[in-house]
């Protein structure tokens, strides 16, 4: 289960959803993130409370995909966010 | 994933042309002056009230107010959110403000004089990153610098507060107005900023001041030939003029008469918030001023700026018909400022315009002297005024208080 960071700021913007970095000592923010659709459900619903397995559930009834392909998409997107440090394990 | 690349990484150009941001008006750039007030009386400066004035900070918005009108900026779907002022270190509530936009997810830059930059706000910026911060640096000598800004004392201030920033690696800027009592320095300015590994900049086009349009050019402004002369020596504004003479190529032609007044971002994009919580398309078109007290942001974005991008030319205007354009720094909000009129010309931009033209060899159909556009038309503005007097704002006043006592007697 992961929880969002506090390090990083997730928007909605005219339609879209970026993630905007909250950059402290020595860093310069360099880039934001513009999610697509199936990454911005996946983000919304990362809250510390809901599951990987939850969300991969709620993942194949709101988008055509096998449960093997929410379940690949949940893991690759929760990995670089991980790698961006825009989650934490819980 | 299945419909694109998972997390895409794109610049802030790239996001807004991919958006299509103009063409949705979405608000996506933002101004917030929290104060006009400076602790600095810059002989040049289009808003500046004195520091002190606790009737200007009585006018400003209270913090929960400021707070409020930033959560209703980044509600309406601004990014790029510019806090500048006056002095914006100046409101003591700064930390508070600063950080709550961070906080929204705006991208935050402030423009400062750096005089105020202390050891604390240098940690806060090290601490909590702004997108950029912009420093105004006047001149690169004490008597040159404290003559623009008729503080003792500044110069030093600056440079320290310029060096906790670099120091720190806080994403810095410099930048100067470019005057006829500075230009003698602007090289060593450029200098100084390659020494410390900072970009620079600067802008020779004065503004008239925003409250009362008084003018004070004066002998301050660097005159036209001069301006010309520095431009074509930098290659950086060289490069950029001969971008800006490529699309006047791209306009000459004898059918060339623009529909609409605002061709820039001002309200199509971008919006400023004055202190005092009034909303207004730019930083200089200031005339339709919405107070967010009154109406939502939403409502003054779609309704009421929606009605200023519509306005069609109203005259025969020569600016309407001149393809220079591109390399004017005129616009509706300047000869707003100027004259009152957003289209009425402005002499001074027009000549620079017209001799930058001729420089570049994209001047065919006008002359170099401008007399071709100048007059033209209705509307031209009048010679640029030399104080004021139907305004609050006051003149620099002395750099000393001299209290006179009586002598005692004999």
């Amino acid at each position: 289960m992961f929880a969002r960071s506090a390090r990083i700021v997730g928007r909605r913007i005219a339609g879209e959803y970026v993630l905007v970095p909250l950059v402290t000592h020595g860093a310069d923010l360099d880039a934001i993130y513009n999610l697509n659709a199936v990454a911005a459900f996946i983000w919304e619903r990362i809250d510390g409370r809901t599951s990987g397995d939850e969300i991969v559930s709620a993942l194949t009834e709101s988008f055509e995909v096998t449960p093997g392909q929410a379940e690949a998409d949940y893991l690759e997107f929760v990995t670089r966010l991980g790698e961006l440090g825009a989650v934490e394990a819980v | 994933m299945s419909e694109s690349a998972p997390l895409p990484e794109i610049t802030l150009p790239e996001l807004f042309a991919e958006w299509d941001v103009a063409g949705r008006r979405v608000p996506v750039e933002g101004v917030l002056e929290p104060t006009f007030r400076c602790n600095l009386r810059c002989v040049h400066c289009y808003v500046n009230q004195p520091a002190a004035s606790a009737e200007e900070r009585a006018r400003e918005l209270p913090t929960a107010r400021a707070l409020a009108v930033i959560d209703e900026i980044a509600d309406a779907g601004c990014l790029n959110l510019l806090l500048t002022g006056g002095e914006v270190l100046l409101r003591s509530d700064f930390e508070r403000l600063y950080t709550h936009a961070l906080a929204r997810g705006l991208l935050v830059t402030v423009f400062t004089n750096g005089t105020l930059v202390t050891e604390h706000v240098a940690d806060l910026f090290d601490r909590h990153r702004p997108l950029l911060v912009e420093v105004s640096l006047y001149g690169m000598t004490q008597p040159t610098y404290e003559r623009v800004t008729g503080v003792p004392g500044s110069f030093e201030r600056c440079l320290a507060g310029i060096r906790r920033l670099v120091d720190r690696g806080v994403p810095l800027k410099l930048k100067t107005m470019a005057l006829a009592w500075n230009a003698h320095e602007i090289a060593a300015m450029q200098d100084f900023a390659a020494s410390l590994g900072v970009a620079f900049r600067y802008d020779g086009l004065l503004n008239a001041r925003v409250d009362c349009g008084a003018s004070r050019h004066g002998d301050v402004q660097l005159p036209p030939r001069e301006l010309l002369a520095l431009e074509l020596e930098d290659p950086e504004q060289r490069a950029k003029l001969a971008h800006s003479a490529d699309d006047v190529r791209a306009l000459a032609g004898p059918d060339l008469a623009f529909e609409q007044v605002y061709t820039c971002g001002a309200g199509q994009v971008s919006f400023t918030i004055d202190p005092y919580g009034r909303m207004q398309m730019c930083q200089l078109s200031r005339r339709a001023a919405f107070d967010l007290s009154q109406e939502s942001f939403a409502t003054i974005w779609g309704v009421r700026f929606g009605a200023l991008r519509a306005r069609s030319w109203q005259t025969d205007a020569a600016c309407r018909t001149c393809n220079l354009q591109p390399l004017c720094g005129s616009c509706p909000g300047a000869a707003e400022l100027e004259t009152g009129d957003i289209e009425a010309q402005v002499p001074h931009f027009c000549e620079i315009a017209h001799l930058r033209a001729q420089a570049l060899g994209v001047g065919e159909g006008h002359r170099e002297d401008a007399t071709c556009c100048l007059g033209r038309g209705s509307r031209t503005a009048p010679p640029p005024a030399t104080g004021c007097g139907g305004c609050g704002h006051r003149e620099a006043g002395p750099a000393l208080v001299q209290i006179e006592r009586r002598r005692r007697p004999a």
